[in-house]
This record gives C-alpha cells, structure tokens and sequence, in this order.
C-alpha cells in the first residue's frame, strides 16, 4: 500500500517530463508572434523585432526549451510576456480565488449531486425520481452562462442580496459562482450516483441485508450508500480536477479572477511563459488529484487498502 | 426528506447573506471589459491601460475630449517650418505625487527612457535625434528628419511623464508603482482584478471632486450591465448595444453615445487578381450594404465610413458614404470582364460580431457573383496569417479580410501611412492588402513634412479625394462607442480613441 | 401451543398454497409460477430441485419478499410463529416483513463473492444481524458474535472476525452467511445453491455444517437446488418444480427409487451418476433424449439406449505430446519492477493424446486444469514441449501456428461469452473457414448446413443471432464452430458446466456421437467426477498445478491411490439417497499457488501402480495434497 503511493508519487516526475515538453511545443505551435501582440495592433516591424529580442524569441526552438527547462530546474516558471511580472506571482494571485470556487461548487454539487441521485435511484419509476432526474438533465442542458446571469438577475440586481460579481475574500460573493459552477457538476453527479446506486441494488448483498430483517433506510443508507459511491469518488475527483483549471464560463460572468480567464487571456496574448506554467500546474494537479482519489479509494474500500 | 431540509438550510443562507450593499459616498466604479495590462506608460499597448495611466500621469501635450490637441504639462510650444525642432516651455511649480519637481530634467528622463527603445512605445521617439535642455524649464526636441505629427506623439499616453524619483527607485518595476502629476495618484493594482487610484489632493489644475475610482474588468456584457444596474458600478464601458433596451427605460441610467477613430473596411488583396482590378473593388464598394450590416451585425452602433479615416481625426474631409448600388456594381464587373464573377476567401477574426459581419459580407458579395468560403479564426492567429505575406507570393491567393484601426496617436498620419503605404508592407507595417500606389505615398509623405496644420490640412484633404475611388478597402463603417453610467455620475467621458477621461469625475445627488 | 388453522397441519411452519407469480416484460406480464403449493415440516430439511427457470429460487424469495416489480395472482403464503399463531404473510408491509425476516425465516444465496457487503468487516455484519431482534448490549451480541463464528467452525475467528469478505475463501465466506441467517435464531433456514459455487470438498463441508446445525438447533432447512447429488445426500423430503410448477412432492427415498413423474424419471437418467460406469471399459452416452421427446415419449416407446464409444486408436503414435509443460504467472513485484512471487499455475504436466480418444482432466478451482489448455495453444506464455504430429507448437512462430490451430480447436464453458451477440450464428460458424481460407464461398455455405445438421440445429436458424438461442444450444453451436475447421482435436473446457442437467446430457451425447463420427480426440477438463467418469478413456488428476494421479479410468475411478483422488472421489454427492457419504471426515481448504520465485518446486516423481497408472509422490515420501 504505501509501497504503492510512493511508487505513484515518483512516478509524477516523468509524466511532468514529458508534459513540459509537450507543452513547449503546442504552445509553440501556436500560430500568432506574441512579439506583435505585445507590441500592440500599430506598431511597426522595428518594434515587433525589438520586442522579440526581448522577449528571447528570436532564438531558436531548442534552445528556448533548454533555457526554459533550465529556469524550471531552479524553480522559475519565467516572467509573464504581457505583464512582466513573474508567473509564479500571477498564478499564485489567480489559484486561490479558483481554488475557493472549485471548493464551494464541490460542496454544493456532492451534496446535491449524491442526495438526488440516491433519493432518485430509492424511488426507482416514481414520480421522485422523474423529478429528481428532471432537474438533474436540466443542470446538465442549462449553459453556464445563461444560469449565472439568470441568478445575477433575480438575486443581484432585483432582490439585492448578493454582489453581482467581484471577488475580494467574502462568503457572500462565492454564492452565485458557485452555485453556478456546481448546477452542471451537481447533474452529472446525480446522474452517476443514480446508475451507481442501481447497479449495487441489484447486487446480492442487498438482499443479504435485507434478509436479515433490516429496514429499508438501514438497507440503503447503509449497505448500498457506500458501495454505491465508490465509483462516484472517480467521477467527483476527475469534476473537481475540472474545476481547478477554472472555469472560463463563470469566471467571465462573474467577473472572478481564477485561472480560467486568465488561461484565455493568456491564450489571446501568446503569453508562452504563463500557457506553459498553466499546463503544467494542470497536469500536474491532474496528477495529484488522481493519487488523492486513489486513496480515498482505500477509505472506502478495504478491498484496496489491505492489497 | 433529507433533500428538503438541505433546501430549507440553502434558503437560510441566503437570507442571512442578504445584508444590503451600499455604494460608497464619493467612491466610483468604472467596469470596462478590458483586463489592465500595465501601468508603465511608455510600455502601453492598449487603450484601457493608456487611459488609467492618463488619470494618474500626464504628457507635455494633452487631447481635449474632441481629441485637439492641447498644451498640458507644457505652457506653449514653438516648431520650426521643416517640423525638425520643437521647443516647449514648461509650466513652473508642478510636483510629481512622490514629491519629485516636475521640470526640463523630468522630461529628459523620461524621453530618454524612451529613446533607449527598448519600450513597446519607443517608436514614439524614433524620430527624435537628441533631447536638449535650454533651461529648467524649457526643453527641445531636434528631430533626425521632418516630422509633421510630431505633436500628435507627444500627446499620445505613451509619452507620459513618470517621476525621474519613481523611475530611479522602481526602475521597470514602476509598472507597478506608476506616479505622476495627474488628478488621481495610483493606489492598488491587483493583477486581473482591479486597479484603485486616489484622489491628488494638490493638483495642480484644481481640486479632484471624487475619492477614488476603482477600474474592475467585467467581461462579459451582461454582468457588466447587470453591476451598473445593481448600482455596484456606476460607469460601464463598453455598453453592450444588444442590451440597449434594457436601459434606457431605467431612470437611474444614462446611455452616452460617442463617435470614434476606430473605422471598419475589408482589406482587399490588391496584389491578386481580380481584386487588383480598380473596377472590380469599387464593384465591391457598390455590392456592400453597409447599413444592414450595421444594423444586424453591429447592433446599430456605428455609421457609415465617408472617408479613408473617421471623421473624429483633424483633417477629416467628407466622401461619402459610398452608394449602395447593385446595377452599378453589376456592370462594373461586367466592364471588368468578371460578369460571371470569381472565388475568393474570406478571413475574419472569430469575434462573434466580425464574425457575423464577414457572413454578411459574404451574403452580399454574392449577388455579384463573388463566392468564397470563410476562414475565421482567433484574433491573434489571424493578425498572424496576414503578417506572413510575402509580396512575391501574396498575388496568388484573393482574399478579402475583415480589418479594423484606430489611430492611436489621434493623428490623420497613423490612420493612413500604416495601412496603405508602401513602406508599411507587411511585415513592416499594416498594409496587409498590399495597395501600391506613388500619389498615395507622395501625399503621406506630403503630410508629414511640415507641423503647419493649413499645410497638413491640404496634403490630407488631397489624399482623401484622391484615395477613395481608388478602392483600396471594401469601406465599411466607424465605430460608435456607447458607455453607460449612473444619473448621478458626471464628468467622465468616452474619448473617440476608445479611451476615457475621469479628470473631472464627479458625483451629484 | 400450535394452533389449527384450515391450510396448515400442526407440524407445519410455512405454507404456500396455490402461489401463482408473474413477471413484467414488455409484452405485459408473463406467469412464472402456476398454482404452487407446498409446505415445510418442523425440523425437516426440505429440498426443492429443478432446473433454471423451475421457478424454485423465485418461490422462495417471493416468501422472504424480496422481489421487486412481482404480480402475485394467486395464493397465500402462511407461517407459524414460535408461539403456534399463524401469520399470513403473503401481502405484510416492508415494516413488518423485517420483523419476520432474520427471525423466522432467513436466507442464504448461491454467490459467496458476492453475497456478503465488501465494505463491511464480517464481524461488523454479524453484529448488526445479532443486533437487530435483540435487545442486548453490544459487548453482548459481539459475544455471540464470537459464538457464531464457532458454531460454523471458522478457524482463528478472533483474527477473522476482523477480516472483509475479499479476505475469506468461498467457502469461508460460505460459512459466514449460514452464521448471519443464524443469528436470531430462524425457525427456518433457506439455502438457496449455497454450494453450486464451490468447489467439491468445500461443498462437502458446507453440506456437512448445514446438516449437523440443523441436528442441533432443530430450525427447519429448505435446501434450493439443481444437483440430484446433493438432493439425495440431505434431504427428507424433495419437491421437484418443473416450468413453474410442484410436478412431484415426496419423501427422498421414494422420488429417487421410484419417481412418479416423467421428468423427475428424465431427470434422473440424465444425472451421471459416479460408479455408473465400474467395469465398463469403454465411454458410453446417456439414455435420454431431449426434455421435450422424453416427456412427450408414449408408455410403450421404445427407451434410448446407451451407446459404447470405442474410437480410441493406441495402435497409432499418440496425435499429441505434452511433455514439462509449465506455466507461471507473476503475482507480485518488488519496487524496482522485480518480480518476487509467481502463480504456479501449471507445473511440470506430461501426457499423451491418442486418436479417437478422451482424456479426462479433472481437479478444483486452481489446480491449472484449464491453464493447461491455453498452455497447450500457446494462449498463455508456457514452457515445455507440445509436440502435435512431430512439431512443438511452443517454438513455432506465431505465423505457422495458426496453421495448429485449426487442427486443435476450444470449447469454452460460457457459450454466452464465446459467441458474438452482434454476429449471426451462421456466419459464425463460417468464420474459422474464411481465417484459415478454406474452400469457396459455395463450399462453406454447405459445410455449415452440415455442420448445423450434425448438432442438431435446424438450418433455417442460421441467420439468428445468438440471443435467440437456449443455453443448451448455443453451446451446440459452438460445437459447430469448433468442428468447421475438421480439427484433431478438442479442447472442451468445462464445455458442459453451466448447463442444466437434462442440457448436459444431450450435449454430452451430441460429443460423443460426434467422436464416433469424425474419430475426434477430446481433451476434456471438468470439475465434475461424474461427468468425467462418463466421458473419458483415460483421465489426469491436478492439485494445485500438478497432476497427481493418471491412468485409465478404470485404473484411476476404481483404484484411486492418491490420497487427493479419494478425497475427491469421497466429496462427491451421489444421486443416491440409500448411499450417503459421511462429510463431516472432510476438512481443510485448498492452498494457494502462489509462491516465492526463489522457493524450490517440489521434485515429484511418478510410481507406476500397474501398468499405465501413475501416481505422484515427493522425493521425501510425502503424497502431498491430502
């Protein structure tokens, strides 16, 4: 078992390997010069050529990912092209404010997910599952952006409860986003806890229980439960991986300064440096989510703890 | 069961979050779509960020809100008739935020800086050979040649001027700790989520009427208009024209609306045949609709191109509108030898409006027997497409690309020589349809060699009658810029050049 | 203090009467039991025997109310509580059925894998089984807990209480559920297969632990089940069901010596019975015929016969020579990606195949019987030398082994998993014509209609698809198949084990014909004694990667001298009530194969008997495996 952990954390090192490579060149690849970006619509071939060199894009292919891996050695991600400020700094300004909202709509959307789904899957071809379901396909088929700007409405601007955007550190401000964010989640996990909770019902120990003359809540709550979500876990850890990278959507409705937007702001600009560390922050929590869902896994099921 | 419970605790929660959100007394919010990139002027690209450092430094030269050019920093200034030296006396007992003396060393300083052109804006000082001080208060500029737009350089953002005490202590980490001797000093920055500025309580020109002004990106246009109606901003630019209805009935809201130097024409590979055929781009020029293009497309917020340039620029002279004229776009190509048409392709950036529009375009073209399939895609991909022609090879493929430009400078020069000179071939420059032309060059040129705007005047008004019918661009329309602000809110405005000015923000009841 | 109550005599603790069920589908409902009626005695253990889709399991369940989505059109369902009142129990509410479920009636499932929860220790739940009718401390109930696990012979229970079902062996786990349904004390214990997943000397314990409960703690014991075998070592009394009906209802020794219905007669014939066969030196088929023609058979038809199968050719060299053949699998791995410990699945196996002949394969879970077979195609990485007609198919490349294997052919034992859902069953039975690129388009057409014939599938089925066949006839089918290519030889693996009894035979008869027919050699692996005693000329007995014993079948079934092979023999439930073994001798588990790479294999060697009987022995003497 703990063999198995450290095994799984060295083995971060090469996959990182290969990802920084693999993300120099997409990045690279990219058409459009972040030297012309920089230097703005209008300025002239001199400028372009100047702000280049600067920039150390002149040199050749290879010789800027050797520079480049060479910084990541010693730990520097680079500077950021459009903003000159270290990378390191922008994303550590950005990753909370992602890390919150990635955390507030996982909380809504397991609540709401698991409790729908079981709820929906106890009440097989009743008249509380279709509803439960119904919502959930409606989580699922309602677009980010049309739900946030419908919540912005009725409790921004109409009832004046909550700030219409903005993030500065306070409770109420993640309530919109993140219930946005976490509808779409909340859906696909109820949908998954449904067919998850379907599939052990069918399965023999259920009956085992019930044989045994426990109640029907003591059956489900108990014996099917956790069975049950032990392939949701998969499911919720890969969602919340998702959520991390940020969400391009609710972070421009909402005006929240996370890692989603400033991904495409990056991508629009060229900004190599940041696009590069972006990537390899996502592979690399990718990565460690997968070893935290591994392990959660053990929790839950012994079958994996004592191998 | 459980379900409900959780129900009944969510509403809980929001009832208890409910506390009631009050604007701050003399305190403004400006939401813009735009992200600030950097506060160091002479490092600027872009427009927001050039207006944010306006309020907090100031040039030698200024615009008025009509984008004329005003002495600001600078008392007066003299020119000599070859536009090679200017000379500018400085207005006395000036003090940068941190203290520092704003005088002939200041301006030496920063133009230096320029001048060492390693800035994004350094091409500003490209013409100038040496900077010289005659007293404390008096500087000149000498220039290598003629350069009759130099004012217009002067005024631009990217020739602000930082405190030489900032410079010194920050070096190019001023960006971040810009300080100057405008009406507001910067406070806060907050890479991609605001930036705050103060109120100068000793500026120079009087007293600032508000406390701060907080700069928040909001990109998408819904929320934006969503902050101003919720009253948790009080000015947002740009005003979506989509939403229009939604506030204009709204009593608390004003809707401002603002003409620009931002003008929208097909770029037309002039190199490639048949676009190389005069009669065949003016063919085009008849077979555009531009007003259901402006209607559908852009959401009624812009008029008709009547010149080469926006009429917002100094040496404007009226054109047009070209005339909507199908039978006459019909026997044009006829007369041309293309009466059963020909294959182009269309490029376009893949904004959703210009994306749009180039459908439109396409819609249009056809009825003159002009078809081609759409390639559209992210804006810095397809600035990058064009930049790549070569002239050797570009005549091989016909393309009609969606363009747009803004003069930053606020000059007739920068909306004319970067696009269809034949100095600014790509990659020079921007003339990505490569229109050759030796009268257009000689009037360019024409217009740069004296200062003397009656001079000017002429050169510009005889390229303009000249240059229309030659057709280098499918002429669309320029840009009308609507904003959006609180009743309550006064003095800030929309600039033609997609900027703003705050100075004389204020807040009525 | 019984009380009399119309239906229910006094020595009567369930009663069904006249139950008739329906399922859902989606052509409306289909009647799945039809008017069932029968009850359990105070004390006695109750067999219900019958084949899938008798309806028996789903009679019991509908008692303990454990179906979903069930009509009940008919019937009541009646128990007598231990205070003599009698329930009627047909239609109770879920609250009330918990009260009676674990109480009085409790029940025990045929999968030991999965009829315990994994996420929970089993002592976790015994303890929720104890607690739940009892009102008694927790320290209490884990005491009972502990005498639970006593009662049904766990060894080291106070290590295993703590143990997760993945941790126990089948038959552990097996143990486990009959101590759950104990633990309140139920008046009456159904057993549904709960041995048809286990191997044939766990059974016996199993068999053995059900039968000395029931002795001392008295509850009743209705024991649901497919194998005669079993009916006859436990049962008093046996119902027979038959397409959802009670077609016969009698004390065992009466259904057994002198059956009144045609299929319980049927039935019977069709159940290989061990020792059928001593003193006969040839195979021979079943006499029977297919269900259907048996029960529509006219008192004065003539009977099917036995059919001698003689076929094997020793005069010839043997077609096939196995010889060390070895086959490990890595288990487990060090840090460094070192392997440390191996499965020794097949160790150091040596035998020959004659023409026309059947050799018998026979052993439990794990003792590489059916690694043998992939071993011998290359399927799996072996060792050793497989010589077929003068070639070792071990060392060719992969290029001219698909020559091999069209002369060596597999029948699998799932024919739901062998055949394509998505492939009709004509095109594939074709399919091995066109890999090996046999013959025209025209010539296969014909030789699978012949191929249809000579199974028994009518030709006009051969645009089906597999679905729309019964078990029993898609293993026909590929039979079928394996005989496209006119192979040498068969490999069936376990190729009868899944299939009803009645099934069985007629498939073990279609093999048999089939051997005469085309003078086929069968290696044929099995679990099953019975079966293998039927089929073989000459039989191989694993344990644990080795093969203990070999001989021909007379040698081995009527002189068995490892001491396995008497164990195994000893294990065997025989369809014969006047000739019960005693289990209780029988114990242990069967160990693991896996070992470390370094230890040494043991060295085993071979003494001759008599003539052609081999019998394994180590170098220190030890007949390992009793």
């Amino acid at each position: 078992m703990l063999k198995y952990f450290i095994r799984r954390c060295l083995s971060i090192l090469p996959v990182l390997l290969v990802v920084s490579i693999l993300v120099f060149l997409f990045v690279h690849l990219l058409p459009g010069d972040p030297a012309r970006i920089m230097a703005g619509p209008d300025a002239d071939e001199a400028t372009i050529n100047r702000v280049r060199t600067e920039l150390g894009l002149d040199k050749s292919l290879p010789e800027q990912y050797l520079n480049y891996m060479g910084r990541l050695f010693r730990g520097d991600l680079g500077k950021s092209l459009r903003s000159k400020l270290p990378v390191a700094q922008e994303i550590a300004l950005r990753f909370p404010p992602t890390l919150y909202l990635a955390l507030a709509s996982m909380v809504w959307s397991i609540l709401f997910g698991v409790l729908f789904g079981a709820y929906a899957a106890m009440h097989r071809g009743k008249w509380q599952d279709y509803t439960a379901m119904l919502v959930a396909v409606s989580g699922i088929s309602m677009p980010q952006f049309w739900l946030g700007l419908l919540l912005m409405q009725l409790f921004a601007v109409h009832l004046g409860w909550l700030p219409v955007t903005g993030f500065t550190g306070k409770f109420k401000e993640l309530i919109l986003p993140s219930l946005t964010l976490g509808a779409t989640v909340a859906a696909i996990i109820a949908r998954f806890t449904l067919s998850s909770f379907l599939d052990v019902l069918q399965e023999e120990y259920i009956n085992t229980a019930r044989a045994k003359g426990l109640s029907e809540r003591v059956v489900m709550w108990k014996h099917a439960f956790r069975n049950a979500l032990i392939p949701v876990v998969t499911m919720v850890g890969l969602q919340f991986g998702f959520l991390l990278g940020g969400s391009v959507v609710v972070e421009t409705v909402f005006a929240w300064p996370g890692l989603g937007r400033f991904m495409i702001e990056s991508v629009s600009v060229r900004d190599y440096p940041v696009l590069q560390a972006l990537l390899l922050l996502y592979s690399f929590q990718f990565v460690v989510i997968n070893l935290l869902i591994d392990m959660l896994y053990a929790v839950i099921n012994p079958e994996i703890r004592y191998k | 069961m459980k379900a409900k419970h959780l129900v009944l605790a969510l509403m809980m929660v929001l009832i208890i979050s409910a506390i009631p959100l009050f604007a701050a007394g003399k305190d403004i919010i400006y939401a813009s779509d735009s992200t600030t990139k950097t506060l160091d002027p002479h490092d600027t690209s872009d427009t927001y960020s050039g207006a944010i450092e306006r309020a907090i430094c100031q040039g030698l030269l200024g615009f008025d809100k009509n984008l004329n050019i005003i002495p600001l920093l600078a008392e007066s200034y003299t020119y000599n008739d070859s536009a090679t030296e200017f000379t500018f006396k400085l207005r006395k007992g000036i003090t940068f935020h941190d203290g520092a003396p704003f005088n002939a060393q200041a301006v030496k300083v920063n133009i230096d800086r320029l001048m060492t052109g390693k800035y994004v804006r350094s091409s500003l000082m490209a013409p100038v050979k040496e900077v010289k001080i005659i007293d404390d208060y008096t500087v000149k500029f000498i220039l290598k040649e003629p350069f009759g737009a130099f004012l217009n350089a002067l005024a631009h953002p990217g020739a602000l001027m930082l405190s030489p005490k900032a410079l010194q202590e920050y070096g190019d980490d001023v960006s971040k700790h810009p300080v100057g001797t405008g009406p507001f000093m910067f406070s806060e920055m907050v890479s991609g989520s605001y930036v705050l500025i103060k109120k100068n309580p000793n500026y120079w020109r009087g007293t600032v009427k508000v406390d701060s002004i907080k700069f928040v990106p909001i990109p998408e246009n819904g929320s934006r208009v969503a902050m101003l109606r919720a009253g948790q901003a009080q000015y947002i630019y740009p005003m979506p024209a989509e939403l229009l209805k939604l506030v204009e009935n709204d009593p608390n809201i004003d809707v401002i609306k603002q003409p620009s130097i931002i003008e929208r024409y097909l770029i037309l590979n002039t190199k490639s045949k048949p676009l190389s055929d005069e009669r065949v781009r003016q063919a085009i020029n008849y077979a555009l609709d531009k007003k259901a293009i402006i209607n559908i497309a852009w959401g009624g917020a812009a008029t008709e191109a009547d010149s080469i340039f926006p009429s917002a620029l100094p040496f404007f002279k009226k054109q047009g509108p070209w005339p909507y004229d199908l039978a006459k776009a019909k026997a044009l190509m006829k007369e041309a030898g293309y009466e059963n048409g020909f294959k182009v392709v269309f490029l376009t950036p893949n904004a959703s409006a210009r994306l749009r529009a180039t459908e439109m375009v396409q819609q249009q073209l056809k009825a003159i027997g002009i078809t081609g399939d759409i390639q559209s895609m992210d804006v810095a991909s397809f600035y990058d497409k064009l930049a790549k022609n070569k002239l050797e090879t570009v005549g091989e493929t016909p393309f009609i690309a969606f363009g747009g430009w803004s003069s930053s400078t606020g000059d007739a020069d920068w909306a004319t020589r970067p696009l269809i000179s034949t100095e600014a071939f790509p990659p020079n420059m921007s003339n990505y349809g490569f229109f050759e032309d030796k009268t257009v060059d000689n009037l360019i040129k024409a217009g740069l060699t004296t200062a003397d705007p009656k001079v000017r005047a002429n050169a510009y008004a005889q390229l303009q009658d000249y240059v229309w019918s030659k057709a280098p661009w499918g002429y669309l329309f320029v840009d009308t810029l609507i904003a959006a602000k609180s009743k309550n809110i006064k003095g800030i405005y929309p600039m033609a050049d997609g900027a703003f000015t705050v100075e004389e923000a204020e807040i009525v009841q | 203090m019984a009380v009399t109550h119309p239906f229910m005599h006094e020595d009567e603790i369930l009663t069904i009467k006249d139950l008739s069920l329906s399922f859902p589908g989606y052509h409306g409902y289909t009647q799945v039991l039809h008017n069932v009626s029968f009850s359990v005695k105070k004390g006695e253990t109750l067999a219900i025997v019958g084949e899938s889709g008798s309806g028996k399991t789903v009679t019991m369940r509908r008692v303990m109310q454990l179906l979903a989505n069930v009509r009940t059109d008919s019937g009541r369902i009646l128990l007598r509580k231990r205070d003599g009142t009698v329930l009627d129990i047909t239609n109770i509410s879920h609250k009330d059925a918990t009260k009676i479920r674990g109480a009085d009636l409790s029940m025990i499932f045929q999968e030991p894998m999965t009829s315990l929860n994994p996420v929970f220790t089993i002592g976790d739940q015994l303890l929720e089984a104890v607690l739940i009718h009892q009102r008694i401390s927790k320290a209490q109930a884990m005491q009972k807990v502990m005498e639970l696990l006593e009662l049904v012979r766990i060894p080291d229970k106070a290590r295993r209480v703590n143990d997760y079902p993945f941790q126990l062996s089948g038959g552990m786990r097996q143990r486990v559920m009959i101590a759950m349904a104990l633990a309140c004390n139920p008046q009456v214990l159904i057993a549904d297969e709960p041995t048809t997943a286990l191997d044939v000397t766990i059974q016996a314990q199993i068999l053995a632990l059900i039968q000395s409960l029931q002795e001392k703690l008295h509850i009743s014991v209705v024991f649901i089940t497919h194998d005669m075998g079993v009916v006859a070592e436990i049962a008093d009394r046996v119902v027979v069901m038959y397409q959802g009906q009670v077609v016969e209802e009698n004390d065992v020794h009466s259904v057994f010596s002198s059956p009144s219905h045609p299929y319980t007669q049927a039935l019977l014939k069709a159940v290989p019975k061990l020792g059928s066969m001593t003193g006969r030196p040839f195979p021979a088929t079943l006499p029977i015929l297919e269900m259907s023609k048996e029960l529509s058979r006219k008192p004065g038809d003539a009977a099917p016969q036995e059919k001698t199968i003689d076929t094997a050719d020793y005069t010839k060299p043997p077609l096939l020579q196995v010889r060390n053949l070895t086959t490990h699998f890595i288990a487990d791995k060090t840090f460094f990606g070192r392997t440390t410990h191996v499965v020794r699945a097949v160790q150091d196996v040596n035998f020959d195949l004659f023409e026309g002949e059947t050799l018998g394969v026979v052993g439990e879970s794990g003792c590489g019987k059916s690694t043998t077979g992939y071993s011998i195609l290359k399927l799996v990485p072996a060792q050793g030398k497989v010589l077929f007609m003068g070639s070792d198919i071990l060392t060719l490349p992969d290029s001219e082994l698909k020559h091999y294997r069209r002369d060596i052919q597999f029948v699998f034992q799932d024919p739901y998993a062998s055949l394509n859902p998505r492939i009709r069953i004509g095109t594939a039975i074709e399919e091995p014509l066109v890999i090996h690129n046999i013959g025209t388009p025209e010539e296969r057409k014909k030789r699978v209609e012949y191929l249809l014939d000579c199974v028994g599938i009518p030709r006009k089925h051969k645009d089906r698809y597999p679905h729309e066949f019964s078990g029993g006839q898609r293993q026909r089918i590929a039979i079928a198949r394996a005989l496209a290519t006119q192979p040498k030889i068969i490999i069936a693996d376990e190729a009868v084990s899944s299939l009803d009894v009645s099934i069985q035979a007629t498939v073990l008869n279609l093999m048999l014909e089939l051997q005469k027919e085309f003078k086929l050699s069968y290696l044929f692996i099995s679990h099953n004694m019975a079966v293998i005693e039927r089929v073989s000329n000459r039989v191989m007995v694993m344990y644990l990667g080795h093969v203990v014993e070999s001989g021909t079948r007379m040698q081995v079934f009527e002189n068995p001298m490892h001491p396995y092979t008497r164990k195994l023999l000893a294990a065997i439930p025989v369809p014969d009530p006047t000739r019960r073994s005693n289990f209780g001798m029988l114990s242990g588990e069967i160990p693991s194969t896996i070992h470390r790479i370094e230890d040494a294999t043991p060295r085993i060697e071979y003494i001759e008997v008599e003539p052609g009987h081999f019998v394994a022995s180590t170098k220190e003497g030890i007949s390992f495996g009793a």
